[in-house]
């Protein structure tokens, strides 16, 4: 367990919230406890770091709402759903907006505690993403406007003379713009270079 | 008294009666040739002194110098005296008869022998003439008591011809007594008694067949104008002269009569009713005793009527099944002898024995002055009408058992989650205390178990609200705080509202006095009417919280007022005219039996129930409840 992760559980039944948060205590587990979607909202930053454990039937604001408005604010907690119904269909909803799992009251202290490691793995995973993308991302952004047009074009696989043409300057200044990408993004080799393209591509992509 | 005097050659003779001790007065006289005047003297120093204390007195000369007579009226200058005392019938001496002569006596024997004879005669002579002047007297008073009566006369001659009619007779019939006399006596009857009658008085003379004396009777009579009425006739028959002569005496009876006929009808009247009745009647007096029991309750009690009148009610066989029973119509009894009327419920056994129930009341019948004189009970058989009453509460009850029934499938999701979240809790705490356990740290175990006992209680808290709604209910109303009432009542909603998303608000009424009602009942309605709200609510927008109301208060006329608002969509007119009707419904779940069954619950209770659309959209459904009078509360 990670000491910055924390386990958010939003349930709107005390004596539900009281025992879980003993039971996550037992593990070294921190929490926080929230009576209603509404409370949890109100604390919500995008930085927080764990999982939510999310009761989908509550007053006021369900928890497939929250869900929803997390989602909308971009949030990647992972959420593991908790109900003491077998609510198909809202399962199936839930599911299919990305939560994590469903679980059934009450829970088995293994599947349940299996469900928010898995989670806070999860979490981990996507922040340790988050950051080498930040890192790779930073790294492409210190790169000049010329090196960058020279770091796309021998990603793409074109000859250094190629380069030259096109850009219209010579041969020699292409790879000296080469040996300051690969320094610049830490590649040793064209194929580091190459994934990197990707990964930058993609990255692009998906914003 | 001439004869005599002339035959002793006696100056006076004197026939004389003793009036006062001592006294004595002539009532005949005769002195010197002529009657003389009624004289009073005394007898003292007269020879008739001697008379009367010795008998006959023969003094045959010189009286005069034997008795100084100067001072008395009598035989003053006489020389010769013979006096005979007059005896009547018992002997004693009445008076006497006595001659003085002027000479002395030539035969003084015969003299003696001939004033005792006049005195043996006049004797007779005074008996007679008493006994007529007796004859006339009683016949004078006879004559004025039959004159003057008011009662009427007759009477009649052997053939049944009247002889006389004395004025008060004259005056019932109508006739004057000359009209009537010689007739037959059968003038005066009506037919067809006038006809039977004719010889029947000469048959009974000649035969002795029949009778018309004796005792009084009632007889009808005809008066002159042809008009019949009643007379009481007592007749008797004397014997004069060897003749059989009848007199009878008579009065006129109509009025009395009438006035007789007419208690009679009353008394027929009231016999009448009062036997009659269906119900069960009985007169007491102030004591209690048994003085009448109509037809009605003495057949119930399978009793004879002289078997209980003069008979303590209470003590009756019929109330002797319950001691309890007999305090009561006792203290009833009492109570009414003192002015109250009393009524409750008894029960007592028919006839069969069968126990019946009855509506028992007894009251005060009072005198002008409100004084009870007698008291009347009166018992009506409501034994099948209960019997009919209790087959409808029962059948109602299970009605409201099957839809209670219905109502917790309908619920049963929101149950479970409700018992689902303590049983999660208590897994949860179990969990986690095993493993305290495992890591040695006990310092949290006792936090731990106090958590587990508190949600194991909450569990068992639902599996109770919902057995209670689950139980066919005994029926039996109880004193209730109706806010306490309602708390449960909302408990069992959460389960619900929980699934739906809403939220219950209770505003409770303060200082509502209690109610006595059948609690799971009234859970039943309230409930009812709360889940019907939540369900109008599903459509609205849930984004902002949805709330339904339930809200307790006091309302004027000593009722309790249980309002359910809802924010739902409200009731169609369409929908609110079959609102309470049975199976009709716009719920695809459910039978449509919710309201129509709070309906009849509510309306068992004495109370009502009704909707209203509000402004700002949504519902109000409200019921009521009858509060326990301070009286009915002390009964508990």
């Amino acid at each position: 367990m990670n000491d910055s992760q924390t386990v958010y559980i939003v349930d709107d039944d005390e004596g539900v919230r009281d025992g879980l948060s003993l039971l996550l205590s037992t593990v070294g587990q921190s929490c926080e406890l929230y009576e209603c979607a509404h409370d949890f909202l109100d604390s919500y930053e995008n930085d927080k770091r764990g999982c939510i454990v999310l009761d989908i039937r509550m007053p006021k604001m369900t928890g497939l709402d929250l869900q929803a408005r997390l989602i909308e604010m971009g949030s990647s907690l992972p959420i593991i759903f908790i109900t003491g119904h077998g609510d198909i269909p809202m399962a199936v909803e839930a599911m299919r907006r990305g939560a994590l799992d469903f679980i059934r009251k009450p829970f088995r202290e293994h599947d349940l505690l299996e469900r928010i490691n898995e989670a806070l793995n999860l979490d981990e995973d996507a922040h340790r993403k988050a950051l080498k993308r930040q890192e790779l991302a930073d790294k492409v952004s210190s790169l000049s406007e010329r090196e960058r047009e020279v770091f796309d074009k021998v990603a793409d696989g074109q000859m250094n003379k190629v380069i030259a043409a096109d850009l219209g300057i010579s041969e020699r200044t292409v790879e000296v713009h080469r040996g300051q990408v690969m320094k610049k993004l830490g590649a040793r080799t064209l194929a580091q270079l190459v994934r990197t393209k990707i990964e930058t591509q993609l990255i692009e992509e998906a914003v | 008294m001439s004869a005599l005097t002339a035959i002793l050659g006696a100056k006076r003779a004197y026939v004389t009666e003793n009036f006062d001790p001592g006294m004595s007065r002539t009532i005949a006289s005769w002195e010197d040739g002529k009657p003389g005047p009624v004289r009073e003297y005394a007898l003292s120093g007269t020879p008739c002194a001697a008379v009367m204390s010795h008998g006959v007195q023969i003094v045959d000369c010189e009286l005069g110098r034997r008795y100084s007579l100067e001072r008395s009226s009598i035989g003053f200058g006489c020389e010769s005296f013979v006096g005979s005392p007059i005896v009547n019938r018992e002997g004693e001496k009445v008076g006497q008869v006595c001659v003085f002569g002027a000479k002395p006596l030539r035969d003084p024997e015969m003299a003696s022998a001939l004033v005792s004879l006049a005195a043996v005669r006049v004797s007779a002579e005074l008996e007679h003439r008493q006994q007529q002047a007796a004859l006339a007297r009683s016949e004078a008073y006879s004559k004025a008591i039959v004159a003057t009566a008011a009662e009427g006369i007759i009477t009649l001659d052997a053939g049944g011809r009247i002889e006389s009619v004395n004025r008060a007779a004259e005056k019932m019939f109508g006739y004057e007594a000359r009209e009537l006399i010689g007739r037959d006596i059968n003038v005066l009857m009506p037919e067809p008694y006038r006809g039977k009658h004719t010889g029947y008085i000469k048959r009974y003379v000649d035969t002795g067949e029949g009778t018309i004396c004796g005792a009084g009777r009632e007889v009808p009579a005809q008066r002159k104008d042809g008009t019949q009425f009643p007379i009481y006739l007592a007749a008797s028959e004397v014997v004069v002269d060897g003749e059989r002569c009848f007199a009878g005496i008579m009065r006129d009876i109509s009025e009395q009569k009438m006035a007789e006929e007419s208690r009679e009808a009353v008394e027929r009247r009231f016999r009448a009713v009062f036997e009659q009745r269906h119900q069960l009647s009985g007169i007491l007096s102030v004591e209690g005793e048994v003085l009448e029991a109509n037809r009605k309750s003495r057949e119930f009690g399978g009793v004879e009527g002289e078997s209980v009148t003069g008979r303590r009610y209470w003590e009756l066989p019929w109330w002797s099944h319950s001691f309890e029973m007999q305090r009561r119509v006792r203290e009833a009894i009492q109570s009414a002898a003192e002015g109250e009327t009393v009524r409750f419920e008894a029960t007592r056994p028919r006839a069969d024995g069968q126990m019946a129930t009855l509506d028992f009341s007894v009251r005060p019948i009072m005198d002008s002055d409100g004084k009870p004189v007698f008291l009347v009970t009166e018992s009506h058989d409501i034994t099948e009408h209960r019997l009919a009453e209790e087959e409808a509460r029962q059948h109602r009850a299970r009605v409201a058992h099957v839809s209670r029934l219905s109502t917790l499938g309908e619920m049963a999701a929101g149950i479970a989650h409700e018992i689902n979240q303590p049983l999660t809790a208590i897994s949860l705490f179990a969990q986690a205390g095993r493993r305290l356990v495992e890591a040695g740290r006990f310092e949290r175990m006792d936090e731990v178990c106090h958590k587990l006992n508190e949600h194991a209680l909450r569990a068992s808290e639902v599996v109770e609200r919902m057995q209670k709604m689950a139980r066919q209910g005994e029926n039996i109303k109880e004193i209730v705080d109706c806010n306490e009432l309602m708390e449960s009542t909302v408990k069992l909603a959460e389960s619900e509202a929980r699934i739906y998303d809403i939220q219950i608000e209770f505003d409770r009424g303060r200082g509502l006095p209690p109610v006595s009602v059948d609690g799971v009942q009234i859970q039943q309605v309230a409930l009812n009417l709360l889940r019907n709200g939540m369900e109008a609510m599903m459509e609205e927008d849930s984004r902002n919280g949805r709330s339904i109301l339930i809200r307790t208060r006091l309302r004027p006329g000593n009722e309790i007022e249980v309002s359910v608002t809802d924010n739902g969509c409200g009731v169609s007119q369409e929908c609110a005219d079959k609102l309470f009707t049975p199976f009709s419904t716009t719920k695809t779940s459910g039978m449509g039996m919710g309201l129509s069954i709070s309906q009849a619950i509510v309306r068992a209770h004495g109370g009502s129930i009704d909707f209203r659309n509000n402004d700002g959209g949504g519902t109000t459904f409200w019921f009521t409840l009858p509060i326990v009078e301070g009286e009915a509360l002390y009964e508990r």
